[in-house]
C-alpha cells in the first residue's frame, strides 16, 4: 500500500525561496475556536501537507491564507506580500482549488476557465493556449464545450482543479481536491500536483488520506483541534511514535474487557477499540503477535483478522491524538 | 472596471442560457403591455341620442346648421337626427324621450344671420344633461363657425344630470373635422394616454430597480453555487462582483424596458412621446415624458423612493454575504 512507499527523496533545501509563511493564525467562530495559533512555511517546490479529520480547522486555515476569511490574530505572506481579505493585485500569486466545487453548472468546462482566466488578467491567444493545456492535464478536452451540470461528478472535481492552475500560481492551494474521485482519476490528479512540483510550484494540500499526504508531501503538518500537533517529514513524524508498529485485529466480543487484558502485555503501549476490532501499538509486532492472539483467544473473543502495519502517518496521529484519522 | 465587465458579461450569458433574462426582459414587458391595454381600453364614446329638429325657416343658413353640424353628429354615430314640424311636437318627442333633446330654428334665422339682426335657436332639453350639452355644442360651434355673434344659443327646461365630458369632447371634435370621431385631441383621450404612459414609466422604473437589486443579490447567487469563495480569492476588487452583477441587471433592465415601452407603443396604448424623449428615458428613468409630468411626479418620487429602499435592502443583504458569520 502507499503508506510503505520510501519517502519523497527531493525536499527542497532550505535555501529556496519561501512562498507561504504564516504564523499565529487564529479564527474563532462565536465561541468555537477553529483554528487556534496556525503557523508554517512552504518553500519554492516543497509540497506541504495539512492532514487531519474532519472539523480539524484545515478548511478555515486556507480561507485565511487566500484572503477570503478575515483572521482574528496572525498575518500571512505570499511571496513576501501581506494577504488578507483587502488584498487584490498579490492574490494572483495562489491558485485556490476549494474544497467545495466552485464551477458553475450552466457555462462548459471552456467557459468556466475562461471566465476566472480572465479575473486573474489572462486574455487572448494566451488564456485560449493556457485553457488548453489545462484541459489536456484535467483530461477533459475531448468534453470541454459541454456544460459543467452534465459532468460526472469526478469530471467536475478535476474542472474545479483546473481552474485553479490556469495562471500558473507561485503557490497552489488544494483543499481535500480527491474527495469522491475514482482510483484512476485520483492518481492522474495526484501525479499532476507531483508535476507541478516538480516545476518548482509551492503547493499546501490538505486531506484526510494519510496515504495522499504520504505521496505526495515533502513536510507534513498533523492539524487536530485548530492546532499543529506536529510536522515534520514523514520519517520524522514517525519517528515520534518511537517506532512503534500497529497491530489491527478484526475481531467480536466484549472487546472493551479484551482491550484491557492485551494493555498489560509487556510491550503493548496502547489498544484502542472500535466497530470490529481493536487496534494496538505495540514495540515489536512480529515478536509479540503470538501472546497478543493467546490473550485475545483467552478471553473467548473471536479474532477473524489480523494486519500488522508498520509506523506510518495514521499510526502518528492515532498515538498523538488517540483518535483514528478517519472514523 | 473591466473585471466587472467580464462578471456581468458572464451573468449575462448564464441568463440568456437558463432562459431567465427572456423572461424578464422580454416576456414579462410584453406581458404586461398587453395587460395595460387589456386594462385601459381604447376609447369610444358609447352615448348615443335624437336630435329633434324644427325648422321654422327653411332659408340657406337652417340649412347649413341642420346639413353641417347636425347632420356631423349623425355621421358620428352620436345622434339621430329627426325633423319635425311644429314645436309642440319637439316638446312631446323629448317629454316622452323620443328625442334627447331638440332644436328649434325660428322663422327669419336665414335672413337675420345674413343682416346681422339678432336671432335665437332654442334647444327644448330634457332630463339628460349629455345630450343637452351635446346639442348645445353642436350649435355654439355653429355660430362660430359663421361667425354670426348676434346668434344666441338659449337652453330650454335644463334639468339635473351630469355632462359626459368624454362624448363632448368627442362631439366637439367631430363637428370641427365634420367626418367621424377620430380624435386624437380630445380631452379624455389626452388622460387616458397618459395614464398608459405612467403605468408604463412606473414599470420602467421598477424594472430598474428591479434590475439593480438583483444585481446586488448576484452575491447571494454565488454564494449558493458555491463560487463566492472562488471570487473572493481572486486579485479582484471588492465590489467587482457588486458592480458586475449590477451591470448586467441594469442592462437587463434597459432592455425590458425598451421592450416594455416597444410594446406599449406598438399596442397603441401609451403614449411616449417623440423618440428623442423615448431615448432620453432609457438613459435615465426619470425623465417621464407626456403633458402630465407634474400630474404623475409625486408618484414618480415614490416609486423611485421604494426603489432606493428594495435597492438599498439588496445591497446591505449582499454586504451581509461577504462579511462570514
Ligand atoms: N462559517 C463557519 N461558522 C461557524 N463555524 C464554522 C464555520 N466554518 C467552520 N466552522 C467550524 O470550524 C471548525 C473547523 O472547520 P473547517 O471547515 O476548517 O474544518 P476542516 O478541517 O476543513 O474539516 P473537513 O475535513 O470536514 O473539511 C469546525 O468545527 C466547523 O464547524
Ligand atoms: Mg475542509
Amino acid at each position: 500500500m502507499d503508506a510503505h512507499q520510501p519517502p519523497a527523496a527531493r525536499v527542497p533545501g532550505e535555501s529556496a525561496e519561501a512562498i507561504l509563511t504564516c504564523h499565529d493564525l487564529r479564527k474563532r467562530f462565536g465561541d468555537r475556536t477553529a483554528v487556534d495559533g496556525i503557523g508554517f512555511t512552504i518553500r519554492a517546490g516543497e509540497t506541504y501537507g495539512l492532514l487531519g479529520p474532519n472539523g480539524a480547522g484545515k478548511t478555515t486555515t486556507i480561507s485565511m491564507i487566500c484572503g477570503i476569511l478575515a483572521a482574528d490574530a496572525g498575518e500571512v505572506h505570499v511571496a513576501g506580500i501581506k494577504i488578507d481579505t483587502g488584498t487584490v493585485a498579490a492574490k494572483g500569486a495562489i491558485g485556490y482549488v476549494p474544497q467545495d466545487l466552485a464551477i458553475y453548472p450552466n457555462l462548459s468546462a471552456r467557459e468556466n476557465l475562461a471566465f476566472f482566466g480572465r479575473l486573474y488578467g489572462l486574455r487572448g491567444a494566451h488564456l485560449r493556449q493556457r485553457i488548453a493545456e489545462v484541459l489536456a492535464v484535467i483530461d477533459l478536452a475531448g468534453r470541454a464545450d459541454e456544460r459543467a451540470e452534465r459532468f460526472s461528478g469526478g469530471m467536475k472535481r478535476r474542472l474545479n482543479i483546473g481552474i485553479g492552475l490556469l495562471h500558473r500560481p507561485r503557490l497552489l492551494v488544494l483543499d481535500e481536491p480527491t474527495v469522491g474521485v475514482d482510483p484512476q482519476s485520483r492518481n492522474a490528479i495526484l501525479s499532476s500536483v507531483e508535476a507541478l512540483s516538480a516545476a518548482g510550484m509551492g503547493i499546501l494540500y490538505t486531506t484526510h488520506y494519510m496515504e495522499e499526504a504520504e505521496r505526495l508531501c515533502n513536510r507534513v503538518g498533523i492539524i487536530h483541534e485548530g492546532r499543529i500537533i506536529a510536522e515534520g517529514s514523514r520519517r520524522e513524524l514517525v519517528a515520534l511514535v518511537g517506532g512503534l508498529d500497529t497491530v489491527k485485529l478484526g475481531a467480536t466480543g466484549d472487546l472493551a474487557a479484551a482491550a484491557r487484558a492485551v494493555r498489560e502485555l509487556d510491550g503493548v503501549r496502547d489498544a484502542t477499540t472500535h466497530d470490529g476490532g481493536i487496534d494496538l501499538l505495540v514495540v515489536d509486532a512480529r515478536r509479540l503477535l503470538p501472546s497478543i492472539l493467546a490473550s485475545m483467544n483467552q478471553d473467548g473473543q473471536s479474532v477473524r483478522s489480523v494486519e500488522v502495519v508498520e509506523p506510518d502517518l495514521e499510526a502518528v496521529f492515532l498515538h498523538l491524538t488517540g483518535k483514528a484519522l478517519r472514523d | 472596471m473591466r473585471v466587472a465587465l467580464v462578471i456581468a458579461a458572464r451573468i449575462l450569458r448564464q441568463r440568456v442560457r437558463d432562459r431567465s433574462a427572456i423572461v424578464f426582459a422580454v416576456l414579462t414587458p410584453v406581458g404586461l403591455a398587453m395587460a395595460f391595454s387589456a386594462i385601459i381600453p381604447d376609447f369610444t364614446p358609447t352615448f348615443h341620442t335624437t336630435v329633434a329638429v324644427v325648422d321654422h325657416d327653411g332659408g340657406t343658413a337652417a340649412q347649413a346648421l341642420i346639413q353641417g353640424p347636425l347632420h356631423g353628429l349623425e355621421s358620428a354615430g352620436i345622434a339621430d337626427v329627426k325633423l319635425v314640424d311644429t314645436e309642440a311636437d319637439a316638446r312631446y318627442a323629448v317629454s316622452v324621450n323620443d328625442a334627447g333633446a331638440a332644436v328649434v330654428i325660428p322663422a327669419g334665422f336665414s335672413n337675420a344671420v345674413q343682416t346681422g339682426a339678432p336671432t335665437e335657436v332654442r334647444i327644448l332639453a330634457g332630463g339628460g344633461a349629455t345630450s343637452r350639452e351635446v346639442v348645445r355644442a353642436t350649435v355654439t360651434s355653429f355660430a362660430d363657425a359663421i361667425g354670426a355673434g348676434q346668434l344666441a344659443v338659449q337652453t330650454v327646461a335644463a334639468t339635473g344630470g351630469t355632462v359626459d365630458a368624454a362624448s363632448l369632447a368627442a362631439v366637439q371634435a367631430a363637428v370641427q373635422a365634420d367626418q367621424p370621431i377620430v380624435v386624437a385631441d380630445a380631452t379624455a383621450e389626452h388622460r387616458q394616454a397618459s395614464l398608459t404612459t405612467f403605468y408604463g414609466a412606473a414599470m420602467a422604473i421598477m424594472f430598474v430597480f428591479f434590475a439593480t437589486q438583483y444585481g446586488a443579490l448576484a452575491i447571494l447567487t454565488e454564494r449558493r453555487v458555491g463560487t463566492l469563495n472562488r471570487l473572493l480569492a481572486a486579485p479582484i476588487g471588492p465590489g467587482s462582483v457588486i458592480l458586475g452583477g449590477s451591470i448586467a441587471g441594469l442592462l437587463l433592465g434597459m432592455l425590458a424596458m425598451g421592450i416594455l415601452v416597444a410594446a406599449t407603443t406598438l399596442l397603441g396604448s401609451a403614449d411616449w412621446g417623440p423618440p428623442p424623449l423615448v431615448a432620453i428615458l432609457a438613459v435615465d428613468t426619470l425623465t417621464v415624458p407626456t403633458a402630465g409630468l407634474a400630474d404623475i411626479l409625486p408618484s414618480i418620487l415614490v416609486l423611485t423612493a421604494m426603489g432606493v429602499v428594495t435597492g438599498g435592502i439588496g445591497l446591505v443583504r449582499a454586504r451581509a454575504a461577504l462579511v462570514p458569520a
